[in-house]
């Protein structure tokens, strides 16, 4: 599988220096939500060790959330200074934008999941044929 | 040439076998001899497909489709790929394709019958179950694709008669296995259902429809287990998109309940409460995951331990 002139197929992850330390998405995805908006660049270090087909899609959808995290804050104390809103209602408002940065991190940990299932099942595959 | 034919050979015969994860090794020695050999790329597709590897079941299809843009056969597996990522609309314009291509290929006519069936288009699934049966009287697939329809509809007399009209043809066949399997478990069989479910394990390994009646088989004797099994099938049932938009809403659904609380000036153990139940279906779906996969496993290491396997 690592011989470069092989034929290779699309799906199966590049090596990587970095795949050793790669964890779990699922368990990357839970510290994600609980530490936001930092934990997101988990997802992204982990999106780089998997080094899976999909990586800058990966990398891409786990930094979404970070402008909406930052720019909803942004704009909600705008609204909320300008008395359009009330500080209780603008916390509903960040809490569905919140929802949406969620939605493009969850698409990044189903295709690091998929990634993280195949690298541990050809790895498994190279162990019983060694 | 003769080492790839060998090669492409092997392959085949373990496709044949249902050995499809040990195919994928040949088929690559194949194509990076010749990769330009449009049939090792369908073979190697339809492997991936096996193996829920659809992003590369997909390219390896397209591949041979571009090689062989004549070939049915090929548009089938490319469906099978398209189909399996919730692309149904894609995947039928390329059985429609397969059909112009070969009016009279029963295969075609029968993967049509399965996604009108899963698209809920009865009456176009029937009709074209018509079709492949007219082309394949005697074949146990379209008899089973026929139990499959009747299961849907509910009709299990239809699925007893389907299922017994399979294993008649070959009475260690798989999906006719299955189909009695299912019928076991809808009359609360569930000892009867265990067995006809590892018996087609036995035969087919890597079938995701004799794995489902073993899972569902194990969670229909718990109650927790079955609420898990149900929420599962109602994922897979969305796909892939709407389920993360389902979860996600839970939760946001979730964070709004406990400021609503909190706003409406409900005592501070409300949000205790809620976010308690929150959390408790998250660790309830994370181990209900995990205990089912162990108890899957469990039975089919049972099966790859019994000698006539």
């Amino acid at each position: 599988m690592t011989d470069p002139f092989r034929y290779r197929l699309i799906d199966e992850p590049r090596p990587s220096p970095l795949a050793r330390i790669a964890l779990p998405p699922t368990l990357v995805f839970l510290a994600a939500t609980f530490f936001q908006p930092w934990g997101f660049l988990l997802i992204v270090f982990n999106a780089i060790a998997l080094n899976g087909p999909f990586r800058n899609r990966e990398i891409l959808l786990a930094l979404a959330p970070f402008p909406i995290y930052f720019g909803s804050l942004e704009i909600l104390d705008r609204v909320v200074r300008a008395g359009t809103l009330t500080v209780a209602q603008a916390h509903y408002w960040f809490v569905g934008a919140i929802g949406i940065g969620f939605v493009a991190a969850a698409f990044a940990y189903v295709s690091q999941e998929r990634t993280f299932q195949l690298r541990r099942y050809l790895e498994q595959l190279r162990g019983y044929s060694a | 040439m003769n080492f790839e034919y060998r090669a492409l050979t092997r392959a085949e015969a373990l496709m044949r076998a249902g050995n499809f994860a040990s195919a994928v090794e040949p088929l690559r020695d194949v194509l990076t001899a010749d990769p330009e050999n449009a049939r090792a790329h369908d073979c190697l597709a339809q492997c991936l497909v096996m193996q829920n590897r659809l992003a590369g079941a997909e390219h390896e299809a397209r591949a041979a489709i571009a090689l062989d843009p004549l070939a049915s056969r090929y548009r089938l597996t490319l469906a099978s790929a398209l189909h399996l990522q919730q692309h149904r609309r894609r995947a039928l314009a390329e059985v429609d394709a397969a059909i112009e291509l070969d009016p009279d290929n029963a295969a075609a006519h029968l993967t049509r019958a399965q996604l009108l069936r899963l698209k809920g288009d009865r009456s176009g699934s029937t009709a074209s179950l018509a079709r492949a049966l007219e082309l394949a009287p005697g074949s146990a697939e379209v008899l089973a694709e026929s139990g499959y329809a009747a299961l849907e509809r509910g009709d299990m007399a239809g699925v007893e008669a389907a299922g017994r009209a399979v294993l008649s043809i070959n009475p260690s066949n798989a999906d006719g296995l299955i189909l009695m399997g299912r019928l076991s478990l809808a009359r609360h069989d569930t000892d009867e259902a265990l067995r006809l479910a590892l018996g087609a394990l036995s035969q087919a390994p890597t079938d995701v429809d004799a794995l489902s009646l073993l899972a569902a088989t194990k969670m229909k004797k718990s109650w927790l287990g079955g609420l898990w099994w149900r929420w599962n099938q109602l994922l897979i049932r969305l796909g892939e998109s709407r389920a993360i938009f389902l979860v996600v809403g839970i939760w946001v659904i979730y964070r709004w309940s406990v400021l609503a609380s909190r706003d409406a000036g409900l005592p501070e153990a409300t949000g205790t409460v809620l976010s308690v139940v929150y959390l408790a279906f998250v660790v309830y779906t994370i181990s209900a995951n995990v205990i089912v996969t162990r108890m899957v496993r469990k039975e089919i290491e049972r099966v790859r331990l019994n000698p006539r396997f």
